[in-house]
């Protein structure tokens, strides 16, 4: 797999020469890159190429980085065979024992078009793994994706929403509190609105408003943003790079959702339960003390913890369908529009299902 | 070495049923320039992408450098596409990359050089396709041409022995479209690369054909070299190189 005989390269500095011998190509620059770290080139003046054997564009460019380094650069001589300095000059290499990297093994291959409903789901199913598969390896190894990706999908995910989630889960709070507050205040069970809105949005609405503003966001931008690029063949330019596009598109967001999705439920639980505290305070005539001693001793830590699990689910269902609608663009701009539309309808009806599961196993 | 950069036999695709290529046989010479000839619509798009393994082939043989493509395991074949560089129509640049990032992405990908020797190597290519000092621009900052340079400089980065292109010169005004030609003969001649290009543009074509493989509803109804094909008296092929002779006749 490495090129049969790596035709090793070498450098050796001596006194006023540098003599590069063997074969200087991409697979063989590094090691040398290092050596010129380490040696003294202040009084090179002759760069002797006379024994490479061949160049490739990347070897050019060693050459010239390092010829940088040398002082004097201008008075620097280059001796350099026939072939090689047509090659130099050309910049041209043969490019026939080019070595890569291991790719793992994974389940990536030919996502089929799928038309029935039974191979719609096939192909779901087949994303869905691929997903899981390469997001779980490139969380230990580094993969193939952009370096800071993930950290800017957070921010965009994340720090965007942030205010809109914040505000809309206040509001949902301050409402539930008044609708209850005025039968509670009935029966005089003022205290209980604590409980009632705790387990309410705990368990239903936190997750549940954080992962419908994530689908209309997120979810529609993963849409358009994979559709986009298949339509504008950027999915297959990376796949004739040999990069898989999931690993390069989905898993950075992937990554980031699963981050950003718990704080985002813990920041939405945490503004609904102040928007209850005001219409309790204000309007039940309650200590802020009481009400948050209730509305804590109502939920226990593990019914959080099966909140948070929740929204994780939601928001991989989300990143999921939304790259699944993308992969299934046909035709050009319009068929963008489409598919973010059936992305966004799509995750949060599962969004909603899935939440249904969940409330059944609430009851055992 | 074989003296086919690509060989095609018998190829049959199909999209949902429809069938779009219908028996294509032809062949690429190495170091060559070979262009893809047709109507639009006819499949040339779709062979480009058929010999790359984007879409799949529903019969035939592909061979590109001496390998079987269809057979390959998807790994052995993003290998040996390594040895490929396509620009694709609208160049398929990554839009969230600055031109630098774009370039850079094969070699990151694909070997372990130190972040200099890259960024000498990116530079290197952008001054190739005449586009220096555009690093740091991000592809939506880029005209159409620029692009199209840009994108081949990516292309090209791995220093293959094939490169494709898919209708270079659509979209450009005649000044870029010129110099993308005089780029394509330089890589011919000094890089000594094999390309294969689709294109209906009759001036282009003049300019850097060697070979002209000519589709037309789903075969290939000539492939010969460029002056033969303008002496073809095959009705579509002498009517391509020669538009307005029919017209003419017509209006007189
Ligand atoms: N992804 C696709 N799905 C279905 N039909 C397609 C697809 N791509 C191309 N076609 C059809 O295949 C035919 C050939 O297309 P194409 O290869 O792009 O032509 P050309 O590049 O010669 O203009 C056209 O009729 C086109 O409508
Ligand atoms: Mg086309």
């Amino acid at each position: 797999m490495n090129g049969g005989v790596e035709r090793a390269a070498e450098i050796t500095v001596v006194q006023e020469t540098v003599t590069v011998t063997g074969a200087v190509t991409r697979d063989t620059v590094l090691p040398m890159f290092r050596a010129i770290g380490k040696a003294d080139l202040s009084r090179v003046k002759t760069i002797n190429l006379e024994r490479v054997t061949t160049i490739d564009s990347a070897g050019t460019a060693f050459i010239d980085v390092m010829m940088d380094r040398v002082p004097g650069r201008d008075a620097c001589r280059v001796i350099a065979g026939g072939e090689v300095s047509e090659m130099l000059a050309a910049l041209h290499a043969d490019a026939g024992g080019a070595r890569r990297r291991r790719r793992p093994r994974l389940l990536v291959r030919a996502r089929k078009k799928a038309s029935s409903a039974f191979s719609i789901l096939y192909a779901y199913l087949q994303l869905s793994a691929d997903v899981f598969v390469l997001a779980f390896f490139g969380f230990f190894r580094k993969m193939k994706k952009r370096p800071g990706a993930t950290w800017e999908q957070c921010v965009r995910i994340g720090v965007e929403s942030v205010m809109i989630i914040g505000l809309l889960s206040f509001v949902i709070g301050l409402i539930l509190a008044l609708q209850s507050a005025a039968q509670l205040r009935q029966f005089g069970a003022n205290i209980f609105v604590a409980d009632l809105l705790a387990v309410s949005v705990v368990r239903e609405m936190g997750p549940m408003m954080t992962a419908i503003i994530v689908a209309g966001r997120t979810g529609s931008a993963i849409a358009a943003e994979v559709a986009t690029m298949k339509v504008t063949e950027e999915m297959e330019a990376l796949t004739v790079m040999g990069l898989d596009p999931i690993s390069f598109v989905v898993v950075p967001k992937f990554h980031a959702i699963t981050l950003v999705m718990p704080i985002l439920v813990t920041l939405s639980i945490v503004a609904a339960i102040l928007g209850g505290a005001i219409v309790a305070v204000n309007y039940l005539d309650l200590s802020p003390v009481v009400f948050f001693r209730q509305a804590f001793n109502a939920v226990g830590p593990e019914e959080f913890v099966m909140s948070i699990v929740k929204s994780l689910f939601f928001a991989w269902t989300i990143v999921i369908i939304g790259s699944f609608h993308g992969f299934r663009v046909t035709g050009g701009a319009d068929g963008v529009g489409r598919v973010t539309t059936s992305a966004v309808v799509a995750s949060i009806s599962a969004v909603i299902v899935i939440d249904v599961v969940f409330s059944m196993l609430y009851l055992f | 070495m074989a003296s086919h950069a690509v060989d095609v036999q018998s190829l049959v695709v199909e999209y949902s049923g429809t069938r779009v290529l219908d028996g294509v046989t032809c062949s690429i010479d190495a170091q060559n320039v070979t262009c893809i000839v047709g109507t639009s619509g006819c499949g040339k798009t779709t062979l480009l992408k058929t010999i790359l393994q984007l879409v799949p082939a529903a019969s035939g043989s592909i061979e590109l450098l001496g390998e079987d493509v269809i057979e390959r395991e998807p790994e052995e074949r993003a290998e040996l596409l390594l040895q490929v560089g396509v620009l694709f129509q609208n160049g398929a640049l990554l839009n969230s990359l600055t031109v630098a990032e774009n370039i850079a992405l094969p070699l990151r990908l694909h070997t372990d050089l130190p972040d200099e020797v890259i960024a000498r190597v990116v530079r290197e290519k952008l001054e190739i396709v005449n586009l220096p000092g555009a690093q740091n621009l991000l592809p939506p900052e880029l005209s159409g041409g620029m692009k199209k340079r840009a994108a081949l400089a990516r292309a090209i980065v791995l220093d293959p022995r094939v490169v494709f292109f898919d209708e270079p010169s659509a979209g450009l005004d005649p000044v870029s479209s010129a110099r993308l030609d005089m780029l394509m003969l330089s890589l011919k001649k000094h890089l000594r690369m094999t390309l294969v290009v689709v294109t209906h543009k009759l001036s282009s074509i003049f300019t850097v054909a060697d070979k002209i493989v000519f589709l037309d509803e789903g075969h290939v109804v000539f492939d010969g070299t460029l002056k033969a094909a303008r002496a073809s008296d095959i009705e579509v092929v002498a009517h391509f190189f020669d538009p307005f002779e029919e017209r003419a006749t017509e209006f007189s």
